[in-house]
């Protein structure tokens, strides 16, 4: 008995572990719908509210995402308008209107306080990282499946992420931020009670996310996100070339 | 002169071989500890220079109070505004020895050619200041090597038309993909931009044109340094202050003293302003360790050179007055008192140690002379591409090694001398024959 077993196991087992690693990624690429990670173009504005040491100072922006690129520009304060990030799959630039040429970029680099430029539009986990199931556990009394997420490229804002996502509504819940040694430096906090229409359905979507230093958890960004809307967007706009003229 | 002087002149030349054996001892030694300090010396001018002046920390720098550890990570709260630089100038302009003061900005950022960056950590100076700290004398003397040729263009010139133009070292304008000469360039090729966050934390950028090029004498920073005009930086930050002010002294004023001065008045008006001398390693830590290091060994190595000249100079001149018993015998005999007969002996000894300390000077001046004219060139650890090797025996310095190379001489020559005087003249005679 114990030899069939034993036979069982290793006969079934990689084929186990590649169901793991599917439901892993398909859960994630699932979640990633409702952070803005659609095929089609979508639009939404974002207010970071940043709070560090004792100061607090605000920034808005519109996004416009489609596939593995994002235009994120400006809105106020007024000394910041015209700006834009521009995410081009895993190439990120920034340009204002009184430069010659936009500059290249990292998603790693701070925005604002504790969000890093990647956060505003980095949407695309599951394209991003390699994710894999680390058990179960509750997020505020709700089931939660842990995946534990690894950087595909030096390139992508973190390099390890500890990932909740909702057994019930399959929605990220909460994301641990951590170093390539596996010290979470941030924590992250998602609320869904925006509604976005898509692809013909109709699914709850990101409204605030709350970014918190792990060490000096009076020092966080609040991300909120408003009017999110599928619009059809032209490629042009992802176009590096076009920025500058 | 006096009869004993001339006696001694007299036996010195008479005993031409034992005066020559002595000499040379003397000569070898006493030239190589030159030789050894004035390498230890243009080492210490070299960095001190360096320091000073290629890298723009000045004499003293008056920093806001925690601005050296604080600046970096908050901009905002430890940078000088425009409303302290010009407090401060006139406090410092009192200041008899400050010859004069330059506001520094610094920061890091990126640079980019419009397809890839990277890190740098800028200086933002005056171009007038900077011409001034290229041209001053004591860059000419020691440190020429490290700026551009007078008629070469540099940040000293980013002026008028060129007042966007900005300088990279060799090494980090090959890492952003152009190589220099960057004056040679297309207009396409020379345009870049600089990124970096604000003072108030928001991404910033300005464009700048490469122009010129520079080496801040250190291996560490050569592929991240960059030199701004300082309104070209202040943009970038979008501030009107600085990081520091730069207070350069006269060469010869006393660092510390005037530092402590101004660090009165500045407290006295209420400023919230801290002075730093240029070899505190809170903002010289690369001149502080290398002459540290510098130092200890040096150290180590005159102590032995020295040991071993001091031992073969009290040989030679104990054997040369050893050989003179019969001598000074005789000049017992003759009605020299036990004192005449020492003092003459330690007369032949200054005589001889002085002409021999005058020769080992004048050989480490011509030896140092032909070292430096063979143009030799080595690369010292930690500092960016070589440098040549170079002695300038200093002749303070010499003078100060001499007094104990004098005073041995005339302590092994007296003692020897009393010693034997003190035997019966005809032990004296007796021992000779």
């Amino acid at each position: 008995m114990k030899k069939i077993f034993l036979l069982m196991a290793i006969t079934l087992g990689p084929s186990l572990h590649a169901f793991a690693a599917d439901s892993a990624d398909e859960l994630l690429k699932f979640s990633d719908r409702a952070r803005g990670g659609l095929k089609d173009g979508v639009v939404w504005d974002a207010k970071i509210i940043t709070e560090e040491d004792g100061d607090s100072s605000e920034r808005t922006f519109t996004i416009k995402a489609k596939g593995n690129d994002a235009n994120v520009e400006a809105l106020t304060p007024a000394r910041n308008k015209g700006e834009v990030f521009l995410f081009n799959d895993r190439n990120m630039w920034f340009f204002k209107p009184s430069l010659r040429k936009p500059v290249s970029i990292s998603a790693r680099q701070k925005l604002s306080g504790q969000a890093a430029n990647g956060d505003i539009a980095s949407t695309n986990y599951s394209r991003d990282y390699d994710a894999t199931a680390a058990g179960s556990e509750k997020v505020n009394g709700e089931d939660a499946t842990v995946l534990m997420l690894k950087a595909k490229s030096s390139q992508v804002t973190y390099d390890q992420i500890k990932y909740w996502i909702s057994k019930k509504t399959k929605l990220a819940l909460k994301a641990e931020f951590m170093t390539l040694q596996g010290t979470p430096f941030k924590v992250a906090v998602f609320e869904y009670k925006n509604k976005m229409t898509a692809e013909g359905k109709t699914f709850d979507f990101i409204s605030k996310m709350t970014i918190t230093d792990a060490k000096f958890p009076k020092n966080r960004s609040i991300i909120e996100y408003t009017k999110p809307k599928a619009e059809s967007l032209p490629a042009s706009l992802f176009n590096v070339n076009n920025l500058s003229r | 002169m006096t009869l004993f002087s001339k006696m001694a002149l007299r036996n010195l030349w008479k005993n031409k071989r034992r005066s020559f054996s002595t000499g040379i001892a003397i000569i070898a030694g006493f030239t190589g500890l030159c030789l050894l300090g004035g390498y230890i010396i243009y080492v210490e001018h070299f960095m001190r220079v360096s320091s000073v002046y290629v890298n723009h920390t000045g004499h003293i720098a008056i920093y806001k109070k925690g601005g050296v550890d604080g600046f970096y990570n908050n901009p905002r709260k430890y940078h000088l505004s425009a409303n302290d630089i010009q407090k401060v100038r006139e406090i410092v302009a009192q200041e008899p020895a400050v010859e004069f003061t330059t506001p520094i900005l610094q920061g890091m950022g990126l640079l980019s050619n419009g397809n890839k960056s990277v890190p740098v950590v800028a200086f933002g100076i005056n171009p007038a200041d900077e011409k001034r700290i290229q041209s001053h004398p004591q860059v000419a003397t020691w440190t020429h090597e490290l700026v551009p040729p007078a008629n070469e263009p540099s940040i000293k010139d980013a002026e008028g038309a060129l007042a966007e133009t900005i300088s990279v070292t060799k090494q980090l304008g090959t890492l952003v993909g152009r190589k220099a000469p960057f004056d040679k360039l297309s207009a396409n090729e020379r345009d870049v931009q600089l990124a970096a966050r604000t003072f108030e934390g928001d991404l910033n950028a300005v464009n700048a044109n490469l122009g010129f090029k520079h080496t801040t004498g250190m291996m560490m920073a050569e592929d991240t340094s960059l030199v701004a005009p300082l309104s070209v930086l202040q943009n970038l930050y979008a501030t009107d202050g600085a990081t520091y002010l730069a207070v350069y002294l006269n060469p010869e004023a006393n660092v510390s003293g005037t530092m402590k001065r101004l660090q009165e008045k500045i407290d006295a008006a209420g400023l919230d302003l801290q002075t730093i001398p240029f070899n505190d390693d809170a903002i010289g830590l690369f001149y502080v360790g290398t002459l540290g290091f510098l130092y200890i060994m040096a150290g180590f190595f005159i102590f032995l050179i020295f040991s071993a000249v001091a031992l073969s100079i009290v040989n030679s001149m104990t054997i040369g007055i050893l050989e003179r018993v019969r001598e000074i015998g005789t000049l017992r005999a003759i009605g020299f008192t036990n004192a005449q007969t020492a003092w003459l002996f330690t007369l032949e000894s200054l005589f001889l140690t002085a002409i021999s300390l005058c020769v080992g000077y004048v050989l480490a001046q011509a030896m140092a002379g032909t070292v430096n004219s063979m143009n030799i060139r080595f690369d010292p650890p930690g500092i960016a591409g070589d440098m040549q090797f170079v002695m300038k025996p200093d002749t303070w310095f010499c003078a100060l090694l001499a007094i104990p190379i004098m005073i041995i001489c005339l302590i092994c020559a007296y003692i020897v001398s009393k010693k034997l005087v003190n035997k019966p003249i005809i032990q004296l005679l007796q021992q000779a024959n």
